[in-house]
């Protein structure tokens, strides 16, 4: 095992070619491109065993990884924002069509108003796609989500695709050490749950009617349920493999004595994890519930992570315009209906790229701040 | 060629939910016995897509993957390349319709026709959206009636087969419903080529084109004996007319006036002498870029046969 | 049909179901019943079913007409009255499931109706020959008779609440410069209907069914008939005079649905199949085919 300096990308890159990806499509969008430069580079050298298909779009190359993988491949996809926009309407095709595809998203907001900084409204947008959906907080736990987010995708119980979300330039563009484990040892080779086969054809995607379809949608939504206990057992498996903690469903950072709760998602999490230290410090009982699977949402884990917790500040990098930030929707249903829920606020911070510091979240627990857009840069 | 060399498998099964007449279903059928059974079709949004019958059957009796309307090319693209990463032969063909190919699905198809990947892409166009119930397309020929080109289409059609040759590609032909023998031999060439292959195949629709479903075979044939659509192949830069047009190219048949195919259909029934005058006007043209410039030559020297 | 047999009118409410094949103009007739009520004053809402089938395959609409608003949005499962545009659909479907006892149906066919295929409920049948009114007014559509027109004609015969000259001005405005042979075919129904009072036997009520299904991979397998016997589409069937046929093959090779056969140095049409499009016909070069209109027994 090696142990390297490398940008969110690169991770991703290694962390692809040791999965064994067997083809690789993608068009460029800043600031996912150079995770495919990587790959085109690794792939020419013959240091890495597949085929590359460089399309004309993301929606082809979206739609190049629905087919690599009921051919049989392990496929592969990176994108960003207008990128993954783009791709939405075969978002929802790789879900029914039920193609474990894996896609590295390197979070970036929408234009116009041109902006190619760290914003999860790109990956947020498309929750509900049917994408299993896994968000980071550093490179390392990018190399491992990719070859996590393969067993769960291709388990013969799950059978759907998952992202990998990482904050644009936050995490895709910044070095940090990566241990590149060996992947062979947690990932089998992938087997296609449909296959072309010439001696006995089937059709795979004619059309199904009102008889059949909500059954159909039915089984998708199942498969959902049962991702999280299969990502228990992936969670377990690769501590056992390699002897490092990476959550998969959510982490719990100093919560145990909390009555204070900061939930959040991605790079901004890892900031929330200094001001948590910070506060502890000074005596207040917070703690972090960071998530890291937002689909399917992990409802229950949440309740229990949180149970006892008399305040809970949820912070987005992203918003449901007209609603409010997409996490903070979650948490809220998930305690409906509980006897005595704790208080639940909502803060919507760092769209666009506007820097998100540890110091927006001790101040927002201290009740400096309140809780909303919250737009200040506090140093 | 004999009809009796034609293997007699069927691969497009009786019992499937085509329309009476279908001059697509017949072109498929001819297709796949071509083409055989190591073949994956991929299927956009089309009326194949609904032909081929609802869940749990199908019609088609090789593997085939339905995509959405825009990525058939990718789709294939991925197929293809999935399976030669595992070592396994195959035909990947998409067999798209007008809208798939020269509207929605253009920018897919010119992105897998300039990276040459090793499909063959067939057209059937039968110039309009029948599947969602005839809307005009930009393979709809000037003067026809669609449900969204009520007093006629103002504009002539655009050319994909040409801007598929534009593409540089080895092998461009087209072809139609009413010669299934130039159509099966342009695809057993086209299946032994590898690269990037387009064939587009004329398929006359009885309920889009307003005439009698018997007489698929009557249309698509004057369509050719007009002018109105050209037989060729174009192979290593070399275009060559075929058959009928062919013969028509050497002056061994005469070319019928226009008339005589717009009055079969119902869809041309309202235009006035002057837009006919015009559709002459365009098929003229037309015939004088193909016949005269890019396959002349070749046509008329080459030994002739139909 | 309430209001058919004239008794108590409490709630004027009427729900219709068409039955017929795509191409013989279900949908549309659905939508003069409704436009013609709409001219009576009355609530009305056309509701098409789209199948994902071709012309030519079975398909349904629904009319629902009401003195008051109407705020179903669903199908309609307890029809009082269905009109049947094709007995074929019979074959396939249960034309009558839900109908109410005492309503009406209104069939297209040249054939008698044998009491077997009938519910057994006491109902008012309308017999109509639409077919034949249709071939005869020379209303066609890529070759097949529509029969749409005559079944709302034979239908006015038992329901007084839509004036036949609503719909002749419905179909006007609707058809335009095309609307005479419609018109005529109209009338020439209306007045050719036979009415028939059936009384059966209460029977119970059957409902709609879904069929459960675990979807896991959404593929599937080749069948032949994946839309049914298509044989039940035909308006028209091909005949082989095989002391004419030289086995050319071009019947064979042209015919879009493959039901032309090679079987034993000869060509053989599978009449389960053939939809009757007749290209078979119109590419023989030795006219060794002719057609027949089809009765189906």
């Amino acid at each position: 095992m090696t142990e390297k300096l490398l940008t969110g990308n690169q991770a991703v890159a290694q962390a692809v070619k040791n999965s064994r990806v067997g083809v690789v499509s993608a068009y460029p969008i800043t600031p996912s491109t150079p995770v495919v430069e990587e790959i085109a580079g690794m792939v020419e050298s013959g240091e890495m065993n597949a085929r590359l298909i460089l399309v004309e779009s993301e929606h082809s190359a979206m739609s190049a990884c629905i087919g690599a993988s009921l051919g049989g491949a392990r496929a592969f996809t990176a994108t960003s924002s207008h990128g993954l926009a783009y791709m939405h309407e075969m978002l929802h095709y790789a879900v029914n069509a039920r193609t474990p595809v894996v896609m590295a998203v390197a979070n970036r907001a929408i234009g116009p108003g041109w902006n190619i900084w760290a914003d999860l409204s790109d990956s947020m947008s498309q929750r509900d796609t049917g994408w299993i959906q896994i968000y980071c907080e550093s490179n390392q736990e990018i190399y491992d989500s990719i070859a996590m987010a393969y067993r769960v995708a291709e388990h013969e119980d799950v059978l759907l695709p998952a992202m990998v979300c990482y904050d644009g330039f936050v995490l895709s563009h910044t070095s940090m050490p990566v241990k590149l484990d060996d992947l062979s040892e947690f990932l089998d080779e992938y087997e296609a749950a449909w296959r072309v086969d010439f001696d006995n054809p089937s059709t795979h995607g004619n059309i199904t009617p009102p008889d059949y379809f909500m059954d159909l949608r039915r089984e998708v939504s199942r498969s959902h349920e049962r991702a999280l206990k299969i990502m228990d057992r992936v969670e377990r498996e690769f501590f056992e493999t390699f002897s490092r903690k990476t959550p998969l469903i959510a982490e719990h950072y100093r919560l145990d004595d909390a009555d204070t709760a900061i939930v959040a998602a991605g790079a901004v999490s890892s900031e929330a994890k200094i001001a948590v230290d910070n506060l502890r410090r000074n005596g207040i009982k917070v703690g972090l519930f960071r998530i890291r699977c937002f689909r399917p949402f992990p409802v229950r884990h949440t309740i229990r992570a949180l149970d006892g917790v008399e305040k809970i500040y949820v912070f987005d990098r992203s918003v449901s315009i007209g609603s409010e930030g997409q996490m903070f929707q979650e948490v809220k249903s998930a305690f409906y209906g509980l006897s005595s829920p704790p208080e639940i606020y909502g803060c919507v911070v760092g769209l666009g790229g506007r820097d998100v510091t540890s110091m927006v979240f001790e101040k927002t627990v201290m009740g400096e701040i309140e809780p909303g857009w919250i737009g200040e840069v506090i140093v | 060629m004999k009809l009796s060399e034609i293997p007699a498998e069927e691969y497009l099964l009786e019992g499937n939910s085509a329309c009476h007449g279908c001059g697509s279903s017949m072109a498929l059928r001819t297709v796949l016995k071509a083409l055989g059974k190591r073949t994956v079709l991929v299927v956009p949004a089309s009326c194949t897509s609904v032909y081929q019958g609802m869940y749990p059957g199908s019609a088609i009796a090789v593997p085939v993957v339905n995509s959405a309307f825009a990525c058939s090319s990718a789709v294939a693209s991925g197929l293809k390349a999935s399976l030669e990463h595992q070592g396994i032969d195959a035909n990947v063909v998409v067999w798209a319709g007008d809208g798939g190919t020269y509207d929605i699905g253009l920018q897919a198809l010119s992105g897998a026709a300039e990276r040459n990947e090793d499909i063959l892409y067939i057209c059937y166009n039968n110039e309009m959206y029948s599947n969602t119930g005839i809307q005009r397309s930009s393979a709809t020929p000037f003067g026809a009636w669609t449900t969204t080109t009520v007093s006629g289409k103002k504009e002539h059609r655009k050319d994909v087969a040409e801007l598929m040759m534009a593409h540089g590609i080895p092998y461009v032909a087209t072809a139609s419903a009413g010669y299934l023998d130039d159509l099966y031999r342009k695809v057993r060439k086209a299946k032994r080529i590898e690269g990037f292959r387009y064939i587009e195949i004329l398929t006359p629709c009885p309920p889009g084109w307003r005439y009698s479903m018997e007489r698929t075979v009557e249309v698509a044939k004057l369509a050719v004996e007009t002018g109105m659509w050209i037989l060729y192949e174009y192979e290593h830069g070399v275009l060559r007319l075929t058959g009928v047009s062919r013969a028509i190219a050497a002056g061994k048949k005469k070319m019928k006036d226009v008339q005589e195919y717009l009055l079969l259909q119902g869809r041309f029934s309202h235009l006035s002498s002057a837009e006919i005058q015009e559709i002459r006007k365009y098929i003229a043209e037309r015939w004088k870029k193909f016949a005269d410039v890019r396959g002349g030559e070749h046509a008329v020297a080459a030994e002739f046969f139909v | 049909m309430r209001g058919l047999d004239e008794e108590s009118i409490e709630e004027l409410r009427w729900e219709i179901r068409l039955h017929g094949r795509g191409g013989q103009g279900v949908v549309t007739a659905s939508k003069i019943l409704a436009e013609s009520a709409f001219a009576e004053r009355y609530h009305a809402q056309s509701i098409p079913f789209f199948g994902a089938e071709r012309r030519g395959s079975p398909v349904m609409a629904f009319t629902r007409i009401s003195e008051h608003e109407i705020r179903e949005r669903s199908q309609i499962y307890t029809p009082d009255c269905v009109l049947i545009l094709d007995p074929l659909v019979m074959r396939v479907l249960d034309v009558f499931n839900g109908l109410k006892d005492g309503g009406g149906v209104v069939i297209s066919t040249s054939s008698r109706i044998s009491d077997e295929i009938l519910p057994d409920i006491s109902l008012t049948l309308v017999v109509v020959d639409g077919v034949g009114i249709a071939l005869k007014k020379d209303l066609l559509v890529a070759g097949n008779p529509v029969v749409n027109i005559p079944v709302i004609g034979a239908f006015l015969r038992v329901f007084p609440h839509i004036g036949i000259e609503t719909v002749e001005k419905v179909i006007s405005e609707k058809f335009k410069r095309n609307s005479k042979r419609s018109v005529k075919a109209l009338y020439s129904a209306y007045e050719s209907a036979e009415v028939l009072k059936i009384r059966g036997k209460k029977r119970a009520e059957k409902v709609y069914s879904k069929k459960p299904g675990k979807i896991w991979i959404p593929a599937s397998k080749p069948v032949v008939g994946v839309a049914g016997k298509t044989g039940y589409w035909r308006d028209f069937r091909p005949v082989i005079n095989y002391s004419r046929c030289t086995n050319c093959l071009n019947c064979w090779i042209h015919c879009p649905e493959g039901s032309i056969r090679r079987e034993n140095g000869e060509v053989v049409i599978d009449y389960d199949y053939c939809k009757g499009c007749l290209v078979c016909l119109s590419v023989c070069p030795r006219r060794a085919i002719s057609s027949e209109r089809e009765v189906f027994a």
